[in-house]
């Protein structure tokens, strides 16, 4: 439904994309948000708006509670990153024929 | 309607010349007078000498990493602005140059909240609070550490993502 939708979009404003293509281009723009989102929730937290706490603080004289909470909520945006650029990746591979056949060799 | 290739063209390469310049006249700055560089953390571990010695290493570290990523940028700009002569207006070219686009914003967000901090006009976000390590004789703290690596970590994610917008663009746009 969406993707009739999509093609018929791309009539209007006159352009021939395959189904597929427009596939490639969603899965291509899913990876940047994916991206995206790293970006925001990293910005919030460099402005102090989002103070992540993952593991409440103890109140022991040594509590390294706030820095784990810090440590983790850094590795988890490195794994967004790494989805996202698997889902680029994956998106730059999906169905490229339309692209070769058009380039001439 | 704006011609997007020219923009993105010229956005990159006078955001990569814009942030060379600026990189090297801060390290130029920073060397000569290295007392006016500004304390971003302060160590309050209670002994005095610790707590100098271990401001002026971590703030001088922070403020060659800063430079060192303004120069990283415009470098990694300047050359990005010559390949993306070379693409293709195609529906991928398109699609390639609305990620450099998004890249350029990004970094032009980051070059601005760097400089914000190098002139001292942003005060950096304390994570935590005071983590002292405790030994017999000594107390460190810990924490102008950790929140210096946090801050680095945290803008290294902003210029990595456009580092990788403007990766996986070019390669959209068939450029290598």
């Amino acid at each position: 439904m969406l993707l009739s939708y999509l093609s018929f979009k791309n009539l209007l404003v006159g352009r021939t994309l395959s189904e597929k293509g427009i596939k490639r281009k969603y899965i291509l723009w899913t990876g940047a948000g994916l991206l995206g989102f790293t970006v925001v929730f990293a910005v919030l937290v460099l402005t102090g708006v989002i103070t992540p706490v993952i593991f409440p603080p103890t109140g022991e004289p040594l509590d390294v509670s706030p820095l784990s909470s810090a440590f983790v909520t850094f590795l988890m945006l490195i794994i967004l990153i790494y989805v996202g650029t698997r889902v680029l990746d994956f998106g730059l591979k999906y169905s490229n024929e339309d692209n070769e056949s058009k380039t001439p060799k | 309607m704006i011609d997007q290739k020219r923009l993105a063209e010229l956005l990159f390469k006078n955001i990569g010349v814009i942030s060379l310049i600026i990189g090297a006249s801060f390290i130029v700055v920073g060397t000569l007078n290295f007392e006016i560089l500004p304390h971003y953390y302060v160590s309050q571990s209670g002994n005095l000498r610790l707590d100098s010695l271990f401001t002026i290493i971590v703030n001088g570290f922070l403020w060659l990493t800063f430079c060192g990523i303004l120069l990283l940028i415009g470098i990694e700009f300047y050359f990005s602005g010559k390949k993306i002569t070379k693409i293709e207006l195609n529906d991928d070219g398109i699609l390639s140059i609305r990620f450099c686009l998004l890249a350029a914003a990004l970094i032009c967000g980051t070059m601005i909240y760097l400089i914000l901090l190098l002139v001292n006009v942003v005060d950096p976000v304390q994570f935590f609070p005071n983590v002292l390590f405790i030994d017999e004789e000594t107390l460190i703290d810990l924490s102008i550490i950790f929140n210096t690596l946090l801050l680095y970590f945290l803008i290294s994610i902003l210029y990595r993502v456009a580092y990788k917008l403007i990766k996986f663009g070019l390669r959209i746009g068939g450029v290598k």
